[in-house]
């Protein structure tokens, strides 16, 4: 079932060139996305946009169903949106509770603690006495608990500890059902290994990649290498400590395990062939 | 699910915006009421002597500029963008989100600073009686003449600083105050302009505000006109314009 499908998105800041233009974007119910891209490419935006705080210049945007510019509170209760930056009332995380979670008829009580027991935070705590990592930890387990269909995290891992980020993960994987669909956007792409599936990557303003695990390792092998011939196979290839780590078509299927960065680094650099390879899962 | 006005969600919001702002409410009526007593009563009294204290002049004055404070701030969770993401992003309908607002400010400010200020004049009266028993004290009356055109004139005006509310983000008052200014400006300078002719004609005017073109521009029909869209159009255009800043907000 499609959650969200944008065609022919065009935005832009003011007067500049626009950011987005004839945009097209489908998702699907169940997934976990990760949404990749360098700084500027648009990945905010795009949730902005998603979420209903940000209005496209022209372009059909759906979300379950709905228009999100209309911020329909039928919309609203099922979207949770937690953005890189955020700031909370001042009151207890108690209050918090009791003042909002009557937004969310899906809200549970119980998930709500099990994620604070998970994160060791204390219900009674002021929410301005706690540190940024601490907060993101309360809104997240919030946003968790309230069962929303789609959870949109923006760069969910920054400012967490190593200690925290696993709980992050542990969490997330917890909170997933078939019913939900999580969108997450990071720069930190070795916290999301093993996370998202499918890859979404945005490169100046465009969709460039958009596959899920399997059809990644279908398509596309690594191989390390102590030297660099060139080869037809090769789609992109990056030197390291001695050796070469080197992207090529998986035409003998073989099985390989191909990280986050790597991929991130082959479609932004190699984008022509890139979708050449992938053109026939559009 | 009523997407436009469910009257639990819409309570669940009044809750919440009460609870949020129940500080900054008890800070302007603390300085109100404090102001009021200490400088509008008991120096006003020290200084004046008057015969008779009458409470009226204070309650305009407090009733309309703490209002129009309030309803300046009505919005103030779009000033800042991540206050906005939080605020646009609640389950909520925009409707309700003004609806909300537009109670809390007109209407209840008018009846809380009504029925608190009718407190006050009956504790400061005693008082007043002890320190300076040269002067009378009258008894506050909020259904008086004058109280009952104030509370009119606020509901007509307190739409402006709302819509300023729904539009300027940060020194919502100011911003306000100065584009009620411009707008006046830009009003009188059109008015002195097309009846420059008349008013530099011969014709009879007194120092006692007699002015036969005053009186005779009182009884014109653009006047009615013009008292008309005050008192019956202008506030429900200020709200409208208010609902629809507040809905195209973007974060």
């Amino acid at each position: 079932m499609k959650l969200i499908e944008i065609s022919d998105l065009l935005y832009s800041y003011g007067s500049k060139k626009p950011l987005f233009d004839q945009l097209k974007l489908k998702l699907e119910t169940g997934n976990i996305y990760g949404l990749l891209g360098k700084n500027g490419a648009g990945k905010s935006t795009l949730l902005k946009i998603i979420s209903g705080l940000l209005f496209p210049e022209s372009g059909d945007v759906s979300v379950m169903g709905h228009r999100p510019i209309d911020r329909n509170p039928s919309f609203l209760q099922d979207v949770f949106l937690l953005t890189e930056e955020f700031e909370l009332p001042s009151m207890s995380i108690k209050r918090y509770v009791q003042f909002y979670a009557c937004f969310y008829p899906k809200f549970s009580e119980e998930l709500f603690q099990s994620f604070l027991e998970e994160f060791k935070l204390d219900r009674s705590a002021e929410l301005n006495s706690l540190s940024y990592g601490q907060k993101k930890k309360f809104l997240l387990s919030f946003g968790l608990a309230t069962n929303s269909q789609l959870v949109i995290l923006d760069e969910p891992t920054n400012g967490l500890d190593i200690p925290s980020k696993s709980q992050f993960r542990k969490v997330v994987a917890r909170a997933m059902d078939n019913d939900r669909t999580f969108i997450i956007s990071t720069h930190q792409v070795r916290d999301m290994e093993g996370l998202i599936d499918p890859i979404i990557i945005l490169d100046e303003g465009e969709i460039i990649f958009n596959e899920g695990s399997e059809s990644i390792t279908k398509k596309l092998k690594v191989t390390k290498s102590a030297s660099l011939v060139e080869n037809p196979d090769m789609v992109y290839a990056e030197g390291g400590f001695g050796s070469y780590t080197i992207v090529s078509v998986n035409d003998d299927h073989s099985e390989t395990n191909m990280n986050l960065e790597t991929l991130f680094n082959t479609a932004i650099n190699s984008k022509e062939r890139i979708h050449e390879i992938f053109k026939g899962d559009e | 699910m009523n997407n436009q006005f469910d009257i639990s969600r819409f309570w669940k919001f009044m809750k919440l915006q009460l609870f949020k702002n129940r500080k900054g409410v008890f800070m302007i009526m603390a300085i109100t009421f404090g102001m009021l007593f200490f400088v509008g009563f008991m120096l006003s009294v020290f200084l004046e002597h008057p015969e008779a204290y009458d409470h009226t002049e204070s309650y305009v004055s407090a009733l309309l500029m703490g209002g129009f404070i309030i309803s300046s701030l009505a919005f103030s969770e779009t000033d800042r963008v991540l206050k906005r993401i939080g605020y646009l992003m609640l389950p909520i309908s925009n409707l309700e989100r003004f609806i909300c607002m537009w109670l809390l400010t007109s209407v209840g400010w008018l009846i809380v600073f009504t029925i608190s200020f009718t407190i006050y004049a009956l504790i400061a009266n005693p008082i007043g009686n002890l320190i300076f028993p040269a002067t009378s004290f009258k008894v506050f009356n909020p259904f008086g003449a004058i109280a009952r055109q104030t509370m009119l004139l606020y509901v007509a005006l307190q739409g402006i600083f709302l819509l300023g509310a729904a539009y300027f983000r940060k020194y919502v008052l100011p911003k306000t105050m100065i584009s009620i200014f411009i707008i006046l400006g830009i009003v009188g300078l059109v008015l002195y302009f097309s009846l420059k002719e008349q008013f530099l004609a011969d014709h009879y005017c007194t120092t006692e505000d007699e002015c036969e073109l005053v009186d005779a521009f009182a009884v014109h029909p653009v006047w009615y006109m013009a008292k008309g869209l005050f008192w019956f159009a202008l506030a429900p255009l200020t709200w409208i314009l208010s609902y629809w800043g507040l809905k195209e907000q973007e974060a």
